[in-house]
């Protein structure tokens, strides 16, 4: 059994956008939307889910990412996302069993945790980003006040010499 | 799907909805959803459904209740041409009460999916009816919600195209 998970690069991350379980309807849908020009990635995942199991094989069939203007890079950069999770394996245990659970409260699943997890990752994220970034600004300026002050001291050593030297010559 | 003869179903085909129409309708609702759900992370409200801008779509179009009866959602409105789907009227009748081989009954064999991946769901496939004719369809079901975090209702949509012999 398989299906075909579209997703939408949005708000620094990977999102569920829908579900398909042909294929060509997903990849059709997925062309339309990157055409579209509203988000800044599309993909399309393959689930194969093995008999007997509850695992499945997820591979990306499909992967438009736009330019992004990346100034952490690391964690919010769609493509290095893509790559790190092309060809993982997934436990799904509550995808398949979903399909026979019938009545009693309709409690989220892996799908709406992975969809918060993925809203206080998203935060996280980007507070890491711009921890990372204000470090390395303050690491440039601190390189900048040594070599300054490396200067300054060497045009002082110089400076007092020069007037020691002409204190001499009088 | 089963493996047809190369050709057959083209020969016999009765509709004359253009090929791969069925599907293109199912994704223009789809669109048509995001539109209104705009950029938010949440699901849209009916209250932002307007037939009138759907005027092709919404005739394949049928809503759900489901707040509080997940478990046999109520049957709200009905667009014309897939009303014609079910014998009598079906507005007001519960999900368990349309039985087995139907437009309807077909679509809404994913409704558990829907929950559970709180996301748009499409499915494609067959049924044969009581008579022999093999319907190929393509449905789509898109959660609806008042507050935009729960699932109140379903917007979803069919279409088909009957073929007959095998």
């Amino acid at each position: 059994m398989q299906s075909f998970e579209l997703q939408v690069y949005k708000g620094g991350k990977w999102e569920f956008d829908s579900y398909f379980d042909d294929r060509e309807t997903a990849l059709f849908e997925a062309t339309r939307l990157h055409e579209y020009n509203r988000y800044n990635g599309i993909r399309v995942l393959e689930e194969v889910f093995r008999d007997n199991s509850d695992t499945s094989d997820c591979s990306v069939i499909f992967s438009r990412l736009r330019k992004i203007e990346n100034k952490g890079g690391g964690v919010g950069d769609p493509r290095t996302q893509a790559s790190r999770e092309a060809h993982r394996k997934t436990v799904r245990e509550g995808s398949k069993s979903g399909q026979e659970q019938k009545g009693g409260s309709r409690k989220s699943s892996k799908t709406k945790s992975s969809k918060t997890k993925s809203r206080k990752t998203g935060k996280a994220g980007s507070a890491a980003k711009s921890r990372r970034s204000s470090g390395s600004k303050s690491n440039a300026s601190l390189k900048m006040l040594l070599i300054m002050a490396v200067v300054i001291l060497v045009v002082g050593v110089g400076a007092m010499v020069g007037l020691r030297f002409m204190a001499d010559l009088m | 799907m089963e493996n047809n003869p190369e050709g057959l179903d083209r020969a016999v085909v009765q509709k004359d909805m253009p090929e791969g129409m069925e599907r293109r309708l199912v994704l223009r609702l789809l669109g048509y959803w995001r539109d209104i759900r705009g950029d938010d992370d949440g699901f849209p409200t009916f209250a932002d459904v307007n037939p009138a801008m759907i005027p092709d779509l919404w005739p394949y179009c049928f809503v759900l209740e489901t707040i509080g009866i997940e478990h046999d959602p109520i049957f709200r409105a009905v667009g014309d041409e897939i009303a014609k789907y079910f014998p009598g009227v079906i507005v007001g009748r519960r999900v368990s009460e349309i039985g087995k081989k139907s437009l309807f009954s077909v679509t809404v064999d994913y409704l558990d999916q829907v929950f559970d991946k709180r996301a748009p769901i499409s499915h494609g496939g067959e049924f044969y009816q009581d008579d022999g004719t093999k319907v190929l369809y393509r449905s789509i079901i898109l959660p609806m919600s008042d507050d935009g975090e729960t699932i109140s209702g379903l917007l979803c949509a069919a279409n088909c195209r009957e073929t007959k012999g095998e």
